[in-house]
């Protein structure tokens, strides 16, 4: 017993010392924050050994003839012996003054206590020992020291590894019984000044953080860039990545990355290697952040957006204006930036160029040589006119491009598992009839079975990300494909670069849901349900209580709202795009960039009210007019600003119609009654232009299936919705081209059809020429070409020829 | 942009210069949809390592206690219960003291010693196992679905890295069939240049022995006739009366195209495509089955300059390494198709002084399991065709389940360590990762950082950074490296 009193009254010597000797103060001796670092390894033996000796003086009381009175002696030698070290590396660890100075003095008188106590209790026993009756003064004081210790240890915890370590992933409910709340963002009133201290000195928001933002994180986190998901454009947006700590700033992420000597984390990065941001300015967003990140009101380290207006709006046009006017606002816009115009282009230029925008096929030597030969003022009128009245064609080309922007495949990923339908035969219909085009978003929108499969989106088995459920894929491809809207970024939190925000994304998606959702950033869910609700409430509402044929029904009606400018625009920019080869607005997703000709835009847009919604009567508008019946400009690579026309390549489609028609080699077509082998594609088709068998009419490879030849040439897989092709020919469709055994086989095909004609070879060099290049060949091409047709077997020499014409930039590309 | 492959080069303007560039031509570059290297100055890309990279693919899911992680053995006799077999096959010794792997592998056992075994690389749970899908997240390092197209690990190394020559098309893929099988729709969605577009996809050839054919002039003509076509196409373009309109971008880059493609139809490197040229005698070592040919043919096009090169054992449901039943009498089968040609593959390589610098993956979508489908806790259905709690015939002798707990990788060369094991699954079930668990990104990030590109690597595509490894976040392990 005796032992234990001197070794009680040591320890309680050495422990108070320890408290006055200044151990590495300076915390910078790494020899000694190398042992600090063992404070959480050692400290689980003497509280192993604690809670032991408390079981065992639990069991001793209870079964005294256990004799269990050493084993409990031992225990406490060995708790008191182990705290020593423990104790010692707990202050090593704390000099190197990471840790929260409030916190840590909890701890440390806490775990002092539990150590000291610990050492008077080892005496204590020995001095009970003696007398039974003095446990009662022992037991009592073992249970504080495990109170005590309960503490320490949970203070510790905290340290380590923060104050939300245990209600973190706490469920809701078991918070809200134990009474906990949510880590609250502090609300401060903007319209007080920005102002704050740092410890005695006042500083604000625009002199003391500004600057040090600008300097060091801008580059990668503002404006548009984003990098690691993290923003400082504005409060809530750096609120939002979760990078702040409201409750201990220290211990935010944001200044652990400041901090951390980690170099490959450190921020801000390489600069950072050689020159780490001071501490005086880490101390000083610390106590931005504790201040509660007072921000200055309207201020954004983004660049001014433009914002894309809704409403629609019709510029004023000159009274008795001649001519289109498109070609009007196009006048006026080449004088105002200094950009020369475009001279007129030759007949056979336009002729070629308008038949294969608005039928996909080149026009046919003796349709050409009409053309040319009619001295008629009006003929390019009537040969748009004429174009646009062959309803199969136009709907046989423009499946093309409708398939791409409303992702209908006729095979693809989602229909092995039911997960999705086609609309093959209803947007046919469309196309076919000339469909308004607000009836046409309507249908789609609050679809009947035959047009549902577009909002219906593509099911995966499986669990899937939860910005692809099919609900916010809805809410994605509705305002990218009719408002151009992208509400992709905004699918998994606030838009870093337009006004989009996580809430209107689902507030789309939840019109479509037939279950509750709850908004998700970034893969964790929010807690917040989506309700139901418009993203333009300017415009009108939808009343989340209706079933979901009703809500469609009312959300088709805000889409095509005559208030709503931006459906308007985003169509007449697409087709001013197929046709002109640029957008008025660059990118044809993104309406919310700023258009290059803002009038002109507007007018198109209400042009096609005007007109009743008729897209072919845009279409003609934009082909009559002058700046469309234009050269098509040199384009050099890089130059961004609208000179006139751009040359467009031809599709997948359209390069494979044109050798099939220039030849007249179309194969035959499949039987579509037959039950089995009959393509379901072809049956939707036929049906939709009101027949019940199939024409004879040759396939246009708009409605056959996708193959790898197609896929080479630029064809898409239509996963995800694609509203243009690239403009390039890659080198792959290159080895295609000269090798690919389909092309191979639809050139000799070709050449067998164009020898069973009888025409000598002057004249098929000549009709080809005309077929595929909308030109009569020149002297020199004429002799190369009879060459070639003359060389090795006349099936040989025909097939290569027509490769020279077919592969030739001048077929490929659309002046 | 979409240059033609032999424009690619890594640009080397600074980052201050290229946010300005960017600024002017990120506006056409939108319209064009065009995705952009963002901020390649402030990317470290590592040092590479390797040149050239050869994915070995065991489509379908190669079970892991069938080939490089056995576990106890249990010969195959009616009454046995299930919950006691592990591995259907006996483990034999490796060049690597204290490694085994399974019987029926001996010659990778004799080569062990060249390379690093993982056996620990873990998958997500996709709640319901359906393996064009597990195949779509290995390749792109991304789930589907996905917002933009996703392009495939060898359409990164090709565009960030370019092609190494200017004849030899840097990405291609052989073995697997496109058309024709099932979940093929799922399969085209991984295996292509993503929205890096088509200049960047694979060049695929499903059938090695007729790799020759595809870089030959069409069936029925000869070299001459070849020539002669091209040599008049070129003569008609000088001749055209557009003349002026050829010093149109578009027009040089498809005149650039045509070039590109009839180099390499004209070139002696194409020898690289035919396996008849092979020595007799080393093409009889490869030549256990399509796959070997594949092996012998990746190490060809590689030795010509191909960038990354795929060689698959060919997924299609339900066969080769699919056992969803049969599973002992099917591996036997795939041990012998895979085990000599991978062993020579690697043997070549280090011969011709090339395994250094080529990086070779074994790696497959996940793993099996006799009981557990997926991984604890998961949902997914039990898809077995051999269900049964004791064997009662030799089709329920095998593991036919999927396991996406723990897999193995094997990688060697491209500075890999050698005779090294990283990695651990638990001996008793689940037999998950225990011990160092590696992840898709992660694995990624390392073959990435193998090529000398920073797993951080990233394009703007619809003003959305993509990068290379999921979100950037790929961690290379770098205990892996020698």
């Amino acid at each position: 017993m005796k032992c234990a009193i001197t070794a009680a009254i040591t320890m309680t010597g050495l422990l108070v010392a320890l408290l006055f000797i200044p151990l590495n103060e300076s915390g910078s001796n790494e020899l000694l924050l190398f042992f600090g670092r063992f404070h959480p390894l050692i400290l689980h033996l003497p509280i192993g050994t604690l809670f032991a000796l408390f079981v065992l003086e639990l069991v001793q009381w209870i079964r005294p003839k256990y004799q269990l009175g050493k084993s409990c002696e031992i225990m406490l030698w060995l708790g008191v012996l182990s705290s020593i070290p423990t104790v010692l590396a707990g202050f090593l660890l704390a000099s190197s003054g990471d840790y929260d100075e409030e916190l840590l003095s909890r701890h440390q008188w806490l775990g002092l206590g539990t150590t000291i106590l610990l050492c008077w209790l080892l005496a204590l026993r020995y001095w009970a020992a003696a007398k039974p009756k003095r446990f009662w003064v022992y037991r009592p004081l073992l249970f504080v020291n495990v109170i005590l210790l309960t503490l320490a240890g949970h203070y510790g915890g905290s340290l380590t590894h923060g104050a939300n370590y245990l209600t973190r992933y706490m469920p809701a409910e078991l918070k809200t019984a134990l009474g906990i709340k949510k880590a609250e963002v502090p609300a401060y009133d903007s319209t007080q000044s920005a102002k704050f201290f740092v410890g005695e000195i006042e500083t604000d928001f625009a002199h003391g953080i500004v600057p040090i933002l600008q300097q060091n994180c801008m580059e990668c986190h503002g404006g548009e860039e984003a990098k690691g998901g993290f923003t400082i454009n504005g409060r809530d947006l750096m609120i939002n990545t979760g990078v702040i700590d409201f409750e201990s700033p220290a211990k935010s992420r944001l200044i652990q990355l400041l901090r951390t000597s980690d170099e490959e984390d450190r921020m801000p990065p390489i600069e950072s290697r050689e020159h780490p941001l001071p501490e005086e300015e880490i101390t000083r967003i610390e106590a931005w952040i504790a201040a509660g990140m007072p921000w200055e009101p309207g201020f954004s380290f983004g660049d001014p957006r433009y914002e894309a207006p809704l409403q629609p709006r019709r510029p004023e046009l000159p009274t008795g204006l001649a001519g289109n006017p498109i070609d009007h606002f196009m006048n006026e816009w080449f004088t105002a930036h200094e950009v020369e115009r475009p001279h007129a282009s030759d007949d056979a230029t336009f002729l070629r160029r308008v038949y294969y925008d608005l039928i996909g096929l080149p026009p046919t030597p003796a349709e050409f040589s009409f053309f040319l030969e009619n001295s008629s003022a009006s003929k390019r009128n009537a040969v748009i006119d004429d174009l646009l009245a062959r309803n199969t064609d136009y709907a046989d080309h423009w499946m093309t491009f409708w398939n791409d922007l409303l992702r209908n495949a006729y095979d693809g990923t989602g229909f092995i598992t039911g997960g999705r339908q086609r609309i093959t035969g209803w947007l046919y219909g469309a196309l076919y009839n000339n469909l308004p085009y607000d009836d046409f978003v309507k249908q789609l929108v609050a679809p009947t079975k035959a047009s549902r499969g577009f909002i219906d989106g593509i099911q995966w088995r499986g669990e899937v990300n939860a910005s692809q459920t099919k609900a916010v894929q809805f809410s994605q491809n509705v305002s990218q494909v009719f408002m151009g809207i992208n509400m992709k970024c905004a699918s998994c939190h606030d838009s870093f670069t337009d006004q989009w925000k996580l809430k209107d994304a689902y507030s789309l998606a939840a019109i479509y849901s037939e279950e509750p959702l709850e908004l998700t950033r970034c893969d964790k869910p929010t807690g917040e349900k989506a309700v139901a609700a418009w993203i333009y409430p300017e415009l009108g509402t939808i009343n989340p209580e209706l079933p979901r044929d009703e809500r469609l029904a009312q959300l088709a009606g805000l889409i095509t709202h005559p208030e709503n400018g931006r459906m308007a625009r985003t169509i007449a920019n697409r087709l001013w795009h197929r046709l002109i080869g640029q957008g008025i607005v660059e990118s044809v997703d993104m309406l919310d960039m700023q258009p290059w000709n803002a009038d002109l835009l507007d007018y198109l847009a209400s042009y096609l009210v005007d007109v009743d919604y008729d897209l072919k009567a845009v279409i003609k508008h934009i082909a009559s007019s002058e700046i469309y019946q234009s050269q098509s400009i040199i384009a050099r690579k890089g130059s961004g600003q609208f000179r006139g026309p751009v040359m467009k390549r031809l599709t997948a489609e359209q390069f494979i119609d044109s050798v099939r028609h220039v030849t007249d080699s179309w194969p035959e077509a499949p039987k579509i009654e037959d039950k089995k082998k009959g393509p379901k594609t072809l049956k939707s088709v036929a049906a939709a232009r009101g027949l019940e068998t199939w024409d004879g009419r040759p396939v246009r490879t708009a409605l056959a299936r996708l193959d790898s030849f197609q896929a080479a040439l630029g064809r898409p897989n239509r996963d995800q919705v694609v509203s243009t092709r690239p403009n390039l020919v890659s080198t792959l469709e290159a080895i295609h081209l000269a090798n690919g055994p389909s092309f191979a086989s639809m050139l000799n095909e070709g050449a067998t059809a164009l020898l069973a004609s009888g025409m000598p070879t002057k004249e098929v060099v000549n009709h080809v020429y005309l077929a595929a290049l909308s030109r009569p060949p020149n002297a020199q091409e004429r002799a190369v070409a009879s060459e070639l047709i003359a060389q090795g077997k006349p099936q040989e020499g025909m097939a290569d020829f027509l490769w020279t014409i077919f592969l030739q930039p001048d077929f490929f590309y659309i002046r | 942009m979409n240059d033609s492959w032999f424009d690619s080069s890594r640009p080397e303007y600074t980052r201050r210069e290229f946010l300005r560039r960017m600024g002017a031509a990120s506006a056409l570059t939108l319209a064009g949809g065009a995705p952009v290297l963002r901020a390649e100055g402030s990317v470290d890309h590592p040092p590479a390592r390797a040149d050239a990279c050869i994915l070995l693919w065991m489509a379908g899911g190669m079970a892991s206690a069938e080939t490089f992680d056995p576990k106890s053995y249990v010969p195959y006799k009616i009454g046995t219960p299930v919950e006691e077999i592990y591995s259907t096959f006996p483990a034999i010794n490796t060049s690597v003291d204290g490694l085994q792997i399974s019987s029926g592998l001996p010659e990778i056992a004799s080569i062990m010693d060249r390379g690093t075994l993982i056996r620990s690389h873990v998958q997500p749970d996709l709640g319901s196992i359906l393996h064009s899908r597990h195949q779509y997240h290995w390749h792109t390092g991304y789930v589907p679905p996905q917002t933009v197209a996703a392009p495939h690990i060898g359409a990164w190394m090709a565009k960030v890295l370019g092609p190494q020559n200017s004849v030899m098309p840097p990405f291609i893929n052989i073995g697997q069939r496109l058309e024709g099988i099932g979940e093929s729709e799922e399969m085209k969605a991984f295996t292509t240049g993503g929205f890096f577009g088509s200049e960047f996809a694979p060049f695929n050839l499903p059938y090695p022995e007729k790799a020759a054919e595809a870089v030959r002039p069409p069936e029925g003509m000869g070299p001459d006739r070849f020539g002669r076509r091209y040599r008049a196409l070129k003569k008609m373009l000088q001749h055209s009366p557009n003349g002026e309109g050829l010093s149109d971008y578009h027009k040089e880059s498809m005149l650039r195209s045509l070039d590109a493609a009839h180099r390499l139809l004209g070139s002696p490197k194409r020898k690289a495509f035919d396996l008849t040229s092979e020595d007799p005698d080393k093409l009889k070592a490869y030549d256990t089955g399509r796959f070997g040919r594949g092996c012998l043919l990746a190490r060809r096009l590689v030795e010509e300059g191909a960038r990354f090169v795929e060689v698959s054992t060919e997924y299609v449901p339900f066969k080769h390494w699919d056992t969803h039943e049969n599973g002992h009498k099917t591996y036997e089968r795939l041990h012998s198709e895979i085990d000599r040609p991978i062993a020579t593959l690697i043997k070549d390589l280090e011969a011709s002084g090339m395994l250094d610098r080529t990086l070779v993956i074994v790696a497959s979508e996940f793993s099996r399991d006799m009981m557990m489908e997926g991984a604890p806790g998961s949902k997914a259905k039990d898809q077995s065709r051999a269900k049964t709690d004791v064997i009662k015939e030799m089709k329920h002798y095998g593991l036919h389940r999927h396991f996406t707990g723990g897999s193995s990788v094997a990688m060697f060369g491209g500075g890999i360590n050698k005779g090294m094991l990283y990695g651990r699954t638990a001996d008793e079930r689940p037999c998950v990762a225990v011990e160092n668990p590696v992840s898709i990104e992660d694995l990624h990030a390392t073959i990435y950082t193998a090529m000398g590109i920073s797993p951080k690597t990233e394009f703007d595509i619809e003003r959305r950074p993509f990068y290379a490894t999921k979100d950037g976040k790929g961690r290379a392990v770098m205990d892996l490296f020698l």
